[in-house]
């Protein structure tokens, strides 16, 4: 089996192609090969719509490249760890290493990125708005690839995969809502017992 | 299989052509000329203007009790900002907006002295005077190359002023003795639990004397007027902005605005000079509530008792 034919299938037929994924040797390598090549795509894209003057490039190909990949793969990890969480504690079995190697492969769609901010930039205002739109359906489509990937991987169905996969967003938000409350409380509080 | 291959080879072929335009785009539409260094998130080209440093409420070392720690109103704060305009080569010329009643000695005679080297640094000192400009506000501000203060505003009360309590009285009613256990006999002076000696009474006034030898000095020095007429005007009388303009004590009627374009005028800035402020966004967040916290600082630090040496306003 070869690499280009699963990555098409991916593309065009995705619960084949994470099928075929799981079985292709060295797959945490090729994961890691395209999750790098996404980056680099989205930072060349957010390069070609903002055009950021010459002397800042090298700190954004350099600096922003890197601490963007450390950041992803930091994330990459942990959500792993939390998806593997859930998925086993609402009955799912799988192993997190494989959860870990699909999850990568979400991020195919960002190698349309730099063409479609071409387009963009050829179009001009009406180009950023057909690019909004782009980039919420490449995210739409991420999110797909990675809930089939967690689907796979734990032998669940969709919809428990889905709630799985927006899970920790869901607490964040929660957590995010309960520390914005506390603060705004001790800041009155505060205000209260100074006046 | 086969067509599968051609496919992603097409695909492939497209996203390095898309990369290679791309890089291309990027560096073609780069914009041109000077680019700035990033510096910390502010990726601004900073401007040349005149810095608006505002000093509010009574003025004491101390940091008055705000929630942060770190978000205070002590002339600390107003010392280290003078110090960073100082340091800032953008920063042509200096507002001090003074709304203050005055404060304790030591506070005023550290920020005096920060102005004084802020002029030293060839940087333009005016003085914007708001409600009340009093005492040790007038002080800070006698330094400055322009004082700008509104018809109405209260300034003047030159002197210096202590006050002790003497509740002797009243602990003998609610049987509270005071037992004091001192080094030396004078090691209590100012206590409220006893009457005041003679002696104790010209130690403290000698005191209050040099204190305002000092004050006369800044003024002799900061207005360049003779020490006769000086000492005429400092009997602790409170005088209006008009007033103060016409027995010299300030140099022109205006407002805050009036004062920003006076001092781009004499730091040479053409047109509507740029403002600079330096607040942090944690200080421009917090800022809403700054009042408040002022109020209750204002009526902590009159209620405080003790000897302690004011320029201060009553």
């Amino acid at each position: 089996m070869q690499v280009s034919e699963v990555l098409y299938d991916i593309i065009v037929a995705p619960k084949e192609g994470i099928q075929k994924f799981r079985l292709l040797r060295k797959n945490l390598l090729i994961s890691i090969i395209i999750v790098l090549i996404g980056i680099f795509s989205q930072t060349l894209a957010s390069l070609i719509i903002n055009s950021p003057p010459l002397g800042y490039l090298t700190f954004f190909l350099s600096f922003g490249f890197i601490s963007k990949f450390l950041f992803i793969l930091s994330f990459w990890i942990f959500l792993a760890a939390m998806f593997h969480f859930l998925a086993s504690w609402s009955g799912g079995t799988g192993k997190v290493k494989e959860l870990f190697i699909l999850l990568g492969i979400g991020f195919i769609p960002c190698s349309l990125l730099p063409a479609g901010a071409i387009l963009a930039k050829a179009l001009g205002p009406t180009g950023y708005m057909l690019y909004a739109i782009f980039y919420l359906f490449l995210l739409v489509w991420f999110v797909r690839l990675q809930i089939l990937s967690l689907k796979e991987v734990y032998s669940i169905p969709t919809e428990k995969a889905f709630f799985i996969y927006i899970a920790p967003l869901l607490i964040a938000v929660a957590f995010g809502f309960i520390l914005f409350l506390l603060g705004i409380g001790s800041i009155i509080f505060l205000i209260a017992s100074n006046i | 299989m086969e067509s599968k291959k051609v496919m992603m080879y097409l695909v492939a072929g497209l996203y390095f052509a898309s990369v290679i335009v791309g890089i291309f785009l990027v560096i073609q539409s780069a914009p041109r000329g000077k680019t700035v260094k990033p510096r910390g998130v502010d990726f601004k080209l900073k401007q040349k203007g005149v810095a608006v440093v505002y000093i509010y409420g009574p003025i004491s070392v101390a940091q008055q009790e705000t929630p942060m720690p770190f978000w205070g109103f002590g002339s600390d704060r107003i010392v280290t900002r003078l110090k960073k305009i100082r340091r800032d080569p953008n920063v042509k010329a200096v507002v001090l907006r003074i709304n203050s009643p005055g404060g304790s000695v030591g506070a005023v005679q550290e920020i005096y002295q920060e102005v004084e080297k802020l002029k030293g640094q060839g940087k333009k000192v005016v003085v914007s005077m708001g409600d009340v400009a009093a005492s040790g506000g007038y002080y800070v501000a006698c330094i400055a190359d322009k004082i700008m203060a509104n018809p109405g505003t209260i300034t003047g009360s030159i002197g210096v002023i202590a006050q002790l309590g003497n509740v002797e009285e009243l602990f003998k009613k609610i049987g509270v003795k005071i037992e004091v256990i001192k080094s030396g006999k004078h090691k209590d002076i100012g206590s409220a639990s006893r009457p005041m000696t003679h002696q104790e009474r010209k130690i403290l006034q000698d005191l209050i004397n040099n204190a305002y030898e000092q004050f006369l000095e800044a003024i002799v020095n900061g207005r360049n007027m003779p020490y006769e007429e000086v000492k005429k005007l400092a009997d602790g009388t409170i005088y209006t902005g008009q007033q103060a303009k016409e027995n010299g004590l300030i140099d022109e009627l205006g407002n805050l605005e009036e004062a920003i374009n006076l001092a781009g005028k004499l730091a040479g800035i053409k047109g509507e000079p740029n403002i600079i402020k330096d607040y942090t966004p944690f200080e421009r967040l917090f800022d809403i509530f700054g009042q408040q916290f002022e109020e209750n600082a204002f009526n902590k630090i009159l209620n405080k008792k003790g000897l302690r040496l004011e320029y201060i306003l009553e």
